[in-house]
């Protein structure tokens, strides 16, 4: 399974994945659903178009047999590399449904676009209503943390605490759930970042995105290693533009290793033009983007 | 609550090419219906294949009885005769359009009877001219649910909901003004009477009588579906208890309700049912009809076809002079219930229909005074 998706992107594997389909499997990407193998095939054959067959200089794999999340680091002939993060339903040898997610801030870079360029090669996202609700942790409201979801074994209180700098925002945690030597890479253009620069990222999120409201979507522990963990959620939040508020939501994939009990590498992917195109912003999310 | 059947089609993980071959021996009676046909499910996913995707459309008259009620929320018909017509004007619109079935509960409902409950994904290019205007060459994707009662291998009542303000703002059209078009059709008198009944059978019901939600179970036998979903309904959208979404949802539930209505996790969930019942406030809904299917050990999908009525009170200008109108809505919603409580919400009406009804009554109204509205 993670076999045909890599080898989509390196050899063009059209054929050998679209064998795992089924008629009913959708792909997920840049907030369009292409659903059925026609316009599945067809998002391919622009993807690889757009990337050229690439190199794999990387890749992060965590299976819980039904769900699975693949992060991909693909080089291309100019040397630059491109983040590329997949968590799918499956069943043996079928895919059900693939979310996945491209780094834009890399994918800019990859394919050598300036952001309104890239923008304009993306598909209209899906229509999307996001209503109002109330986005306050009220001390009797249920929200869901990571071990609500998974089984997270001796690191429930690592990973439920790293959802509380998230969520609540508690920054002194940082400094007990991560590695001192942790290697973090954000959905900025400066990757290899440290807990200093995840600390900014997260204070510079928290000034732009007013009423914001951090939601889980599903937690993946690897079966064989529980200290691989994939985990896909969303920040729904109000963001300023020339004055106007924009009601936004912007859907993330994070991958986790820990060792000793400390996380020591964290991968967070983006899509901030999928973002740009959908709710037909520029500078707000460009700022954050370049990680300010 | 007897045990749901575990050997009957599932269309979920299932290739397209085994649902279309299917080899394996009958398990139901199916007295009446063709011999090919295993189950209710291989039944509804093979004639839908050969009417809409092989575009055999006289198909109808073979598996639809000769007079068949077929409700919507924006017409209303009965003969095959109609049904053959309304498929082939659907298909010169959106001619490339594909039916992916994404599931089929169902229900034995007795005396050689069955429900199915047939959720459909399209895709389909608008290259016709259609009922929402002239063609846009756009492809959207739409969900649909046809609740279909079948008896001795014909279809003989359906009640068919689609998400069409989620289709049209895909073609670049915006909802109000799909709905003006369509608006403009007349309606027969069938659908006017039947309209009206509706109303009034949904706007008498008991909206403050409690329903439990069950017992906690380990087993899925155990479970008892239709209590749950009865009280879901009830709980939620007739006494607005929204602090109780937690019992019935999961923390991280997915929602999908029409026009691109998206929610996860009961922050969002709350808000969602919130905002929409605001059009709404004095809503009443009726659990019309439920079908049960065994997913997994844990697992079980829910259909439940619902009405839902009550004073419209708009939330958009184009639709202010309606305010105080009636207010109904004919829906259908597919539940994947997880160790007893809703992991997934697929919540399907046509809110177009539901605004061009509102629009018509108004035209109607002021046609009575000698004027024409311009809607």
């Amino acid at each position: 399974m993670f076999n045909a998706l890599i080898n989509l992107y390196t050899q063009g594997d059209i054929a050998g994945l679209q064998a795992k389909l089924l008629h009913s499997s959708s792909w997920q990407q840049h907030n369009f659903t292409a659903y059925g193998s026609s316009q599945i095939s067809r998002l391919w054959m622009q993807n690889l178009n757009e990337f050229g067959f690439s190199e794999l200089i990387a890749s992060e794999q965590i299976d819980d047999g039904q769900f699975s999340a693949l992060l991909c680091l693909f080089k291309n002939n100019n040397d630059k590399v491109v983040r590329v993060a997949f968590n799918f339903e499956h069943k043996q040898e079928f895919i059900k449904r693939v979310t996945c997610t491209l780094d834009s801030s890399s994918y800019a870079e990859y394919l050598q676009l300036e952001d309104e360029e890239l923008v304009n090669t993306l598909p209209t996202a899906d229509p999307l209503v996001i209503t109002q609700f109330d986005h306050q942790l009220h001390p009797q409201s249920y929200h869901a943390n990571p071990s609500d979801l998974a089984n997270l074994a001796s690191n429930k209180k690592l990973i439920d605490s790293w959802w509380s700098i998230w969520q609540s925002h508690n920054f002194p945690l940082i400094k007990v759930i991560y590695s001192e030597d942790a290697n973090i890479n954000l959905p900025t253009h400066s990757t290899k970042n440290n807990t200093s620069e995840l600390t900014r990222f997260i204070l510079s999120l928290g000034q732009s995105l007013n009423r914001s409201y951090s939601q889980l979507e599903r937690v993946t522990v690897d079966k064989d290693n529980a200290d691989k963990i994939a985990i896909c959620w969303q920040i729904d939040a109000d963001i300023n533009e020339a004055g106007t508020i924009h009601r936004i939501k912007l859907p993330i994939q994070t991958f986790i290793t820990i060792e000793n009990s400390l996380i020591l590498n964290e991968e967070i992917v983006i899509d901030w033009h999928a973002a740009m195109k959908r709710f037909n912003l520029n500078e707000s999310l460009i700022k954050l983007s370049n990680g300010c | 609550m007897p045990s749901l059947k575990k050997d009957v089609t599932q269309v979920y993980w299932q290739p397209l090419d085994k649902l279309l071959a299917p080899d394996t021996a009958r398990t139901q009676s199916l007295k009446g219906f063709d011999d090919e046909f295993i189950d209710i499910t291989d039944y509804i996913i093979r004639i839908t294949h050969r009417i809409w995707e092989q575009k055999n459309v006289g198909l109808c008259f073979d598996y639809y009885g000769e007079i068949c009620p077929v409700y919507t929320l924006g017409a209303y018909s009965e003969s095959v005769d109609l049904v053959v017509q309304n498929t082939l004007k659907t298909i010169a619109a959106f001619p490339d359009r594909s039916l992916i079935g994404e599931n089929v509960i169902w229900n034995d409902e007795g005396d050689d009877t069955y429900y199915s409950s047939h959720l459909i994904t399209s895709i389909m290019t608008n290259s016709g001219d259609s009922e929402f205007g002239p063609a846009t060459n756009k492809t959207g994707r739409v969900t649909t649910i046809a609740d279909c009662v079948c008896k001795e291998n014909r279809i003989i009542e359906e009640w068919l909901v689609r998400d069409n303000s989620f289709l049209v703002k895909q073609l670049g059209i915006k909802p109000i003004d799909a709905a003006k078009k369509v608006a403009n059709n007349a309606v027969h008198p069938t659908f006017t009477k039947w309209y009206a009944s509706e109303y009034e059978r949904v706007i008498n019901h008991d909206h403050r009588k409690d329903v439990a939600k069950g017992d906690e179970y380990t087993n899925l036998d155990e479970f008892n579906a239709k209590q749950f979903a009865q009280s879901w309904q009830q709980t939620i959208f007739n006494q607005k208890q929204f602090s109780k979404l937690v019992d019935y949802y999961h923390l991280n539930a997915s929602l999908q309700w029409p026009g691109g209505r998206n929610a996860l996790g009961v922050a969002q969930i709350s808000g969602t049912i919130i905002q929409w019942l605001a059009q709404c406030p004095d809503c009443k809904l009726t659990f019309d009809h439920i079908g049960i299917t065994y997913f997994d050990e844990h697992t079980c999908d829910i259909a439940v076809r619902w009405a839902l009525a009550g004073t419209h009170s708009p939330q958009i200008t184009e639709l202010e002079h309606t305010r105080g109108d009636k207010f109904f809505v004919l829906g259908a919603t597919h539940l994947k219930v997880h160790k007893g409580k809703i992991a997934k919400e697929i919540t399907v009406f046509d809110e177009i229909a539901l605004m061009a009804n509102l629009l018509r009554t108004q035209q109607q109204s002021f046609a009575h005074l000698g004027g024409k509205l311009d809607v």
